[in-house]
């Protein structure tokens, strides 16, 4: 299952405070054969696409420095990127918070490691 | 026996004063009576000397009845006891009150009347029945002044109707729409509540109306007295000239009378001729007299002294004098001319004693009236006598070229028997006062006018000057009555718009300060009653602040946890999924992960376990059942435990000093609090920042423990609040934990009756300064960890 990643190497970023979260999202999904970028807050996240354009991105949304909200409007005010975003959230109103930041789908905390491959899967396929 | 409990009644404080004054009045009647008989029978029994034979009972009655009102004024007694005592003594009062008006002493009757009803009033006007009145008395007034509009308007619709009549309509269209208005005022205007400024207008109109009203009747009273005793002046004066002119005229009557005389009994004067008589008339001069002249017995001219030509004696005189023989008078005219004349005639007689003929002396009567008029001038400038006959025809008017000549007294009553008298009478528009003798010698009248003008110009000036005063006592009045109704009215407008301010919300508006008992108790009600909102509304708005204050730290303490806690939840099940993924799929797993993993695990789920400790001791908190176990060790030994564990250590210097310090103390939530002062002083340090541990002793005796860092520091805004649960003063830069660190720490230092503050050093960092009370090392000491 791990191994059924599409070959042409799609690009995720994720978006992430927490380093234990992050470090296991990031080795899912390598595993399934994507690119991974990985940033801790929004800013580094905005200094990352810069210089290259991710295909999908998972965002926390409450991280320290630049939060989830500011970056996804900081993203959308880009007009040139438009890679799906998926919200990663405790809150309990998770479709609410993705709907604030337009997101395209959510994955609420915790999460299994098979919703994140296959709504990353989902996004990216619907993306195409 | 039982009797029924006193019902206690409910009567005004004046009312008791009043029953409590009456009280003593009559205890002082009822003492006179018994000790000074005879006063009390004067004063009060006057006409009824017989019914001072019961003396004593008088005096004992007024004595009980007196006493029993004082003590009703004074006690609570019950409404039997002021219904029977106030009837006793108005009853009293009332019969004393007839007895001084049989005795025709008004006053006192009136006095006597007014206490009777004034007890009776007293006793039966409790203050609701007081609030009743104040009722009654607002619809008496209203009762009043409709009584009062409706006869303002009929006195104008009467004003009106004599112009109606001379059918000068638009007059009287005028007076009868005015008295309509006036009638139907109410009726056309909706009824509004009085406003202030209508009230002003009213106060001071009716300060003005009284006074100018006192002041109109004062003047009229006075001016009235005045012209009386200025009028009975002028008639005292006229009677005194009417008398003199009265007087002289019957002397210069017999005067003329036996100059007459005389000349008719010079012997001879029948025997001499015509030339004769001439020659002694020409010889003869008397004052007033223009001529002397002759007749023979039928009236026919003889002689005469001067050369107007020669008339018959005028027939009424001819016939007059034949019935009398003797001499007398009449009016004639100046022969040759209409001027009016007045003959003395005496008859002479012959030697057979028969009427030979008459001599005369003719006197004019213009010259007479200047005669009198000289004696009129005598009296009041201005003054106009008049001499009337019989029949009250004017005979003499003193000076016939002044206009008063024309402005003859109405005839007088010739049968008025009264020799004197006097009279007003108005002539051509004018009006005199006039006194009036008669002559009985002559049958003639004289009257004696002076205008009343004359009499009244003095009067009319001090009536002038009352004007002028009036008005300027009016002005005055209207400007205390003005000062007066706005000290009354002022306040209250005031207050009223303290009032709108308060429905409008501010409560600042100032109060209005008054010198009136009534206004001030409004006034002080109204700012207690404000007070009292003012006071309510912060309370409850701070209530309300506080609950949502509460909601909103709930809500986000909410969101905190469930991101606190899920969020090491999430990292532990991803990297167990991770490696179960790995296992399923039947992988070698690259050890180095399988590390990873379990160290994630293990790190996240003692992050969990410390949030969850967190959370718990918040709880036992609240409920009081955190408890400290203390024990007594060296707080030396507490910074090395705390060290040991440490991965950061070599960042954190520590000075210490030689000896123990000892503390009794919880070891464990001391090393807690040390822990977390330490996790927040490298978490908010730059990287490899040094972090400095100080122990040390201070008076007190204290054990000082200060952390020291050079960090963040806690920006001002937040510095008050450090303390308080889930506050986190970095929560944008970073974000970890609950924010309930220092708030357990200063929890559990103060139960140990130490204290934690905060300071902010200028260079920066921060400084905890945690004190403990110290344990000489002096003392037995047991370690122990609790």
């Amino acid at each position: 299952m791990l191994r059924s990643a599409s070959p042409n190497r799609e690009r995720v970023l994720i978006v992430e405070d927490d380093d234990g979260i992050r470090s296991f999202v990031t080795a899912v999904l390598e595993d399934a054969g994507y690119e991974v970028m990985e940033a801790a807050n929004g800013v580094e996240a905005l200094q990352h696409i810069e210089q290259q354009s991710p295909e999908a991105i998972l965002l926390d949304m409450k991280m320290p420095v630049m939060d989830g909200w500011t970056f996804a409007a900081r993203y959308r005010a880009n007009s040139e990127q438009r890679a799906p975003i998926i919200v990663m959230t405790a809150a309990h109103d998770a479709r609410a918070r993705a709907h604030e930041v337009d997101a395209t789908d959510v994955l609420g905390k915790p999460f299994d490691i098979t919703d994140l491959l296959t709504t990353v899967a989902r996004v990216l396929r619907e993306r195409r | 026996m039982l009797r029924a409990p006193v019902e206690p009644t409910d009567r005004t404080a004046v009312a008791r004063g009043l029953q409590i004054a009456v009280g003593v009045a009559f205890v002082i009647s009822g003492a006179e009576a018994l000790v000074a008989p005879t006063r009390f029978v004067q004063g009060v029994l006057a006409p009824y000397g017989r019914l001072a034979a019961g003396m004593p009972l008088w005096g004992i009655a007024f004595v009980a009845i007196g006493g029993c009102l004082i003590a009703i004024g004074v006690l609570h007694v019950g409404r039997r006891a002021v219904t029977a005592t106030s009837v006793c003594a108005a009853v009293m009062l009332f019969l004393v009150s007839a007895l001084r008006l049989t005795a025709l002493a008004w006053a006192d009757a009136v006095l006597y009347g007014c206490t009777a009803l004034a007890v009776v009033a007293a006793a039966f006007l409790p203050g609701s029945l007081a609030r009743t009145w104040l009722h009654v008395r607002r619809q008496l007034g209203q009762t009043i002044s409709t009584i009062a509009r409706v006869l303002m308007g009929l006195a104008l619709i009467g004003l009106g109707t004599p112009a109606a009549v001379r059918h000068d309509w638009a007059t009287a269209a005028l007076y009868f729409s005015l008295g309509a208005a006036v009638v139907l005022a109410p009726g056309l205007v909706p009824a509004q509540p009085l406003s202030l400024w209508s009230v002003r207008v009213r106060l001071v109109a009716m300060t003005v109306i009284l006074t100018s009203g006192a002041l109109i009747l004062a003047t009229l009273a006075i001016a009235a007295s005045a012209e009386a005793t200025a009028i009975g002046d002028a008639l005292a004066d006229q009677q005194l000239t009417a008398s003199e002119v009265a007087y002289s005229l019957t002397d210069g009557d017999s005067e003329y009378r036996g100059l007459v005389t005389t000349l008719a009994m010079r012997g001879g004067l029948a025997q001499l001729d015509r030339a004769q008589q001439r020659a002694l008339l020409q010889g003869l001069t008397a004052t007033n007299v223009y001529a002397f002249s002759t007749y023979d017995s039928t009236g026919a001219p003889v002689a005469r002294s001067d050369e107007r030509p020669l008339e018959p004696l005028p027939a009424q005189i001819l016939l007059e004098l034949q019935q009398s023989r003797a001499a007398g008078r009449g009016l004639a005219t100046v022969p040759g001319t209409n001027q009016p004349a007045l003959f003395f005639v005496a008859p002479y007689v012959a030697s057979g004693g028969d009427v030979a003929g008459y001599a005369a002396a003719e006197l004019d009567l213009e010259q007479l009236s200047h005669a009198v008029g000289a004696l009129a001038s005598v009296g009041r400038h201005g003054t106009s006598v008049f001499v009337l006959d019989a029949n009250g025809t004017p005979i003499l008017h003193p000076s016939p070229t002044s206009p008063d000549a024309a402005t003859r007294p109405p005839a007088l009553e010739p049968t008025d028997s009264t020799q004197t008298g006097s009279l007003r009478y108005r002539v051509n528009g004018a009006e005199y006062a006039a006194a009036y003798t008669q002559v009985p010698a002559l049958d003639w009248s004289v009257v004696s006018a002076y205008p009343l003008a004359y009499v009244l110009a003095g009067v009319q000036n001090g009536r002038e000057w009352a004007f002028g005063a009036l008005i300027l006592a009016a002005a005055l009045s209207a400007g205390l009555g003005l000062f007066l109704a706005d000290r009354v009215v002022a306040p209250l407008d005031l207050l009223g718009n303290a009032m709108d301010d308060l429905a409008a919300e501010a409560t600042a508006t100032p109060l209005p300060r008054s010198d009136l008992a009534e206004v001030q108790r409004l006034t002080g009600l109204f700012a207690a009653m404000r007070e009292r909102l003012v006071a309510r509304t912060t309370e409850r708005q701070n209530a309300l602040d506080s609950a949502r204050e509460a909601i909103r730290v709930r809500d986000e303490f909410m969101s905190i946890a469930a991101h606190e806690l899920k969020t090491p939840i999430t990292a532990t099940r991803g990297h167990a999924q991770l490696l179960l993924a790995h296992l399923r799929d039947g992988d070698r797993i690259d050890p180095a992960r399988l590390r990873s993993s379990l160290e994630r695990i293990n790190s996240q789920s003692q992050k969990l376990a410390r949030l969850i400790d967190q959370l718990l001791d918040v709880a036992r908190l609240e409920h009081g059942i955190l408890i400290i176990r203390p024990a007594r060790f060296d707080l030396r030994e507490l910074i090395d435990e705390v060290l040991v564990d440490r991965t950061d250590r070599d960042r954190i210097v520590v000075r210490a000093p030689h000896a123990p310090v000892i503390v009794d103390a919880d070891f464990g939530r001391l090393e807690q609090v040390l822990s977390n002062l330490l996790d927040n002083a490298v978490k908010f340090s730059p990287e490899h920042a040094g972090v400095e541990v100080d122990l040390c002793l201070t008076a007190g005796p204290t054990a000082r423990l200060t952390v020291r860092d050079h960090g963040l520091g806690i920006p001002p805004e937040h510095r008050a609040h450090i303390f308080e649960r889930f506050h986190q003063a970095h929560a944008d830069t970073h974000r970890s934990g609950f924010g309930l660190g220092l708030y357990i720490a200063r929890q559990i230092v103060e139960l140990h009756n130490g204290t934690i503050d905060l300071e902010s050093p200028t260079s920066g960092g921060t400084l905890v300064r945690v004190d403990l009370p110290h344990v000489h090392a002096g003392d037995s000491s047991v370690r122990q960890i609790g």
